[in-house]
Order: structure tokens, then C-alpha cells, then sequence
């Protein structure tokens, strides 16, 4: 690993349960001191331990309230600890932990809590929230939605690499089921399997979305053993951006010379070139390779998940959609994907995202995922897009025994 | 009761000034071309990306090109703007001839008709109310036959 002034470990995880729902008894503050005090009372501190924080959100229009600093740190009795917010979509709660981690590498700080949430019922225009994963001028003022661009480019992945019908977009959705079936927190826990067969159409991989909140307690790592649970690490993580515009994706990337070493052009049309920079960075921190993973959380709304496996070096371009076709996603597949269920399961509250994917990664590596737990889970990795793959974060995380 | 006779569909509507602003854009196709390295834009830049040159140019795109990718949404999405209540929500990705890639929606053309590889051209078409009642024009393609 690079030389940073301290490696950094997760400690403490916390998370509202079925975040694909509405809750409209709460606040957005209930929601953020649910997730909050449960991974601080995980980590076996208490609130006032807590010296530094970052919270995500959807964007201002989640809860109709810029600045939230100072906000949080009242609600949650840390100040005047400072909380650092930030507003970058889907992943949001995955772009706070990069800087959550910068906080505890840096010395600067000993106990930070990273959280992300989303409250988007509370938004008068719930739509325009949607919407504004954009950057506007030429895309939302046109009608269109963040959405539009998914769906723009799993079409073309989906001709692109030869895939006919909707049979991938069925064998993913049956996935993400069957893990949130065994994940008591996913919104879709104890209710009926759908039908496999059922499931072969393009509005199966959607996810469901709503509010929640995801929180983690970062330490150094020289002071993980002293907190209760088993310690995982974050080995490497990274956030690549590009701009919000859609065209952008099928079209040239606009990277001008940071376009990443080895790539052709033509050939990552239809992929996201953000995250491939971003999981390469990732990967050069931890020492690790594609091969070494053993697990992966990606956000899986329409066929996004399939080119995200592809930029995780996880199956060659154009694969990715074959990786659930061929049951490699499967527990005792080749590379389990989206144990927790997935934002088409386990639910999708929009800051939250990045965060929840990543506790469920610290719960694989602890041991504790129950029925869904992966054999011998020592490397996890996470994907989380934000806005139509502007924002694409990968955190790499591994226990004890994960041997390079 | 509003004062327009057709529903509003935002609580806040855009901004006019910012609308009036990219106008070139919407009605022209006008991005940047850098004057540095030859690089052509589509929305305008304000720095270009390829060699963070500042020195820019208008340049205006042609108005014809060819539908790269397109998808037709059958499920309306009640307030949005643009759309209203209209299905099927079409929504493309033009890449016109001089290269650079646009979304856009394509209208007035059969469904059967917007595919990739299909040649389309520029019109421009009424969008939907400003913050201070005006209309906002702006590009759509039809698919022409050639």
C-alpha cells in the first residue's frame, strides 16, 4: 500500500432498514440518528467520541435544506466536531467515505462517523429531485431525467455485445431477490419470490427506491482491534468523475489526455470510463487485482451493473450481463454480486447507496451475513454510480486474513 | 387558480434568464470549437476539455445527423417538465455529422422508425413555460428519409 500517515479501518456500521420505503412519521433527522447512533454503538463509543464527520445527501432538494453541517452536528450532540457534507447523488454516501478516509489517513482526525441518507418523500416536486442528477442546461430543460440516460445505456450495451431479449436484465433481478430474500434489513425481506420467468423484461432491474440513511465509524487501523468487532480494512478507494452529460457516455469521453493508459476510444463506448480509472486507482492502492476479489456490491438500476463488472476487471467488456446468466453471481459463483439484494431488493435510498453497500461488505468480511454469507469472504469491492455516471466510486475492503 | 390555462408542472419553474443565456444552444446548436487545439464542443465549454484552453469560439454544429442509440419510455412520469403527460417518452443519442454526440428527443416520427442508424435533422419545437411565463423553444430531430 502507497504511504499515507495511517491505514484506515471500519469499526462500527449502521443502517435503517428497508430503505426502499417512505417514512412519513419521520424526519430526515430521525433517519440520520438511527444509522448513526446504531454504528457509533456498534464501534462501542459513544457520541461525544466522535471528533470528526461527513454526511452525503441526494442534493439539496432531498430534504429542501443546504448546508446541513451544522444541522447534523446538533442533531447527533457531537458539536462542535465538524461534519463535512456533501451532495454528489447516488454516491454520495461512498464519495464521504473518500473523504472520511482522507480525515483518519491524514492523522488530522482519530474518530470519524461517515454517514449517507435520503429523504426524498419530503421533496415537494418529487420528480425534480430525480431529475437534477444532471447538470440541467441541455438535458433537464429538455425533459429528460437521469433515468433516461440508464436506460440509453443498457440499450446500447445490450445491442453492443450481442445480447438479445431481456433474459440478463431477468437472471440479475432473480439475483438481487434471492440475496434480499436472506438480508432481514432489504425492503423486499419475507415477501414471496417473483416468478424467474416473470422477470425477463426491461422494468425487472429498476430499483425500488426511498429513504434511508447507511453510517460507518472509520479508526486508524493500529486501533481496530481495541473496538468489539472484527476489523476491515479499507484498502483502496477512489472517485472518478466526467461530466453529466449523457452523450458523453455513448460519444467521446471528455478526458483529453487523462483518458486511461491502454484503452481504446471506440472500444469503451457503452462502458464507464470514470470507474475504470476509478477501480484502477483503487486496485494500485490495495495491491490487489480483478482476480483477488471475492465479492462485489454495484448499483444495479437497469443494466448498469453489467458494464460496472466490466470496469471492475471482474469479466471482459461485454460480459458482465453473462456473469448473472451463467450464475457467476451466485453465492458460490465465481464472484458473488450485490449480496445484500441490491438496489433492486435491499432498496435504494439515493445518499445512502454507497454507504450501504459498503456495510455490506463489512458484514461479509466480518462473517456475519447469515444465510447470504460468501465462503471465505477476505476481499469485497464496491461500485456506486451517481448521477448518469458522473460520480463512480470503488472501495476496496478486506479483513485479516486476505493474503496478496 | 393559475394563470395559464394549461397545468404547471413545477412548483419552481426555471429560471429565465438562465434559459435566455444558452438560447444559441438550443435553437442553433451552438457549441465551442477551440481555437487552440481544433477541439469542437457540444454544450458549449467554458474551458476546453481536451487542453483546458479558454480561448473558444462559437462554432454551430450541423443539424443533421444520425440516431446512435434510442430508448421509448411508455411510462409517464406526471410532472416532468418537457414531457408532461405525453408517452411514449422518446429519448435519443444523435450523433450529428461533425462528430459530437447530443440527447434528444425525436418527434413526429412513427416509433418503428426511431432506431439506430436512422437519419435524423434538427427543428425546433416549444419546450415548456419559463419563470416569467414565456415559452422555451428548443432542438428536437424528426428521422428524414433519404
Amino acid at each position: 500500500m502507497a504511504k499515507y500517515e495511517h491505514k484506515v479501518a471500519i469499526v462500527g456500521i449502521g443502517s435503517t432498514a428497508a430503505p426502499g420505503r417512505i417514512y412519513p412519521t419521520k424526519t430526515w433527522k430521525d433517519i440520520v440518528c438511527d444509522a448513526a447512533y446504531e454504528a457509533i454503538e456498534d464501534a462501542g463509543m459513544v457520541p461525544r467520541d466522535i471528533d470528526g464527520a461527513v454526511i452525503a445527501y441526494h442534493g439539496e432538494g432531498v430534504n429542501e435544506q443546504g448546508g446541513i453541517g451544522g444541522s447534523v452536528a446538533d442533531l447527533l450532540g457531537i458539536a462542535p466536531a465538524p461534519v463535512f457534507p456533501h451532495s454528489m447523488n447516488c454516491s454520495g454516501g461512498s464519495v464521504a467515505l473518500n473523504t472520511g478516509w482522507d480525515m483518519i489517513a491524514s492523522g488530522k482526525y482519530k474518530k470519524v462517523l461517515v454517514m449517507g441518507f435520503d429523504k426524498e418523500g419530503d421533496n415537494i416536486g418529487y420528480t425534480e429531485n430525480i431529475n437534477i442528477s444532471f447538470d440541467t442546461e441541455y438535458d433537464y430543460v429538455f425533459g429528460f431525467r437521469h433515468r433516461d440516460g440508464f436506460e440509453l445505456m443498457s440499450n446500447y450495451y445490450m445491442s453492443h455485445y450481442g445480447y438479445e431479449g431481456w433474459e440478463a436484465y431477468g437472471a440479475q433481478a432473480y439475483q438481487c431477490h434471492w440475496y434480499g430474500r436472506r438480508n432481514p434489513k432489504a425492503t423486499l425481506y419475507g415477501t414471496p419470490m417473483p416468478d424467474r420467468d416473470s422477470l425477463n423484461h426491461s422494468g425487472s432491474c429498476f430499483s425500488i427506491m426511498g429513504e434511508g440513511c447507511a453510517a460507518v465509524v472509520l479508526v486508524a487501523a493500529d486501533e481496530a482491534k481495541n473496538y468489539p468487532h472484527k476489523p476491515v480494512y479499507i484498502d483502496g478507494i477512489s472517485l472518478g468523475v466526467t461530466s453529466h452529460y449523457i452523450a458523453h457516455r455513448i460519444g467521446e469521453p471528455p478526458m483529453g489526455p487523462a483518458f486511461p493508459e491502454g484503452l481504446v476510444k471506440e472500444e469503451t463506448y457503452g462502458q464507464s470510463v470514470a470507474l475504470i480509472a476509478a477501480a484502477r486507482k483503487a486496485y494500485e492502492m490495495a495491491e490487489i487485482e480483478a482476480k483477488d476479489i471475492d465479492l462485489a456490491q454495484v448499483y444495479d438500476l437497469t443494466g448498469a451493473a453489467f458494464w460496472q463488472i466490466d470496469a471492475l476487471g471482474i469479466t471482459e467488456f461485454g460480459e458482465g450481463g453473462r456473469h448473472f446468466l451463467n450464475g457467476d453471481a451466485a453465492i458460490d459463483g465465481k464472484c458473488p454480486i450485490n449480496t445484500s439484494g441490491g438496489l433492486i431488493s435491499y432498496g435504494h435510498a439515493s445518499g445512502a447507496d454507497g454507504l450501504n453497500q459498503v456495510v455490506e461488505n463489512v458484514i461479509q468480511l466480518r462473517g456475519e451475513a447469515g444465510e447470504r454469507q460468501v465462503k471465505d469472504a477476505r476481499c469485497a469491492v464496491a461500485a456506486c454510480t451517481g448521477s448518469a455516471f458522473a460520480h463512480m466510486t470503488c472501495t476496496v475492503t478486506t479483513n485479516d486474513e486476505f493474503e496478496r | 387558480m393559475s394563470q395559464f390555462q394549461e397545468q404547471i408542472y413545477r412548483h419552481t419553474t426555471a429560471s429565465a434568464t438562465r434559459s435566455w443565456r444558452e438560447r444559441k444552444g438550443r435553437y442553433l446548436l451552438e457549441g465551442t470549437r477551440c481555437k487552440s487545439c481544433g477541439a469542437i464542443h457540444f454544450p458549449r465549454r467554458t474551458a476546453c476539455a481536451e487542453c483546458n484552453s479558454r480561448d473558444l469560439e462559437p462554432y454551430r454544429h450541423p443539424f443533421t445527423g444520425m440516431i446512435v442509440e434510442a430508448n421509448i419510455c411508455w411510462q409517464a412520469t406526471g410532472v416532468h417538465i418537457g414531457y408532461g403527460e405525453r408517452i411514449p417518452r422518446v429519448s435519443t443519442v444523435i450523433q450529428l455529422d461533425d462528430g459530437v454526440c447530443v440527447l434528444a428527443e425525436v418527434t413526429e416520427t412513427p416509433i418503428e422508425k426511431i432506431v439506430p442508424g436512422a437519419r435524423v435533422e434538427m427543428v425546433t419545437k416549444k419546450l415548456h413555460r419559463e419563470s416569467n411565463s414565456t415559452w422555451m423553444y428548443g432542438y428536437k430531430f424528426v428521422v428524414v428519409d433519404e
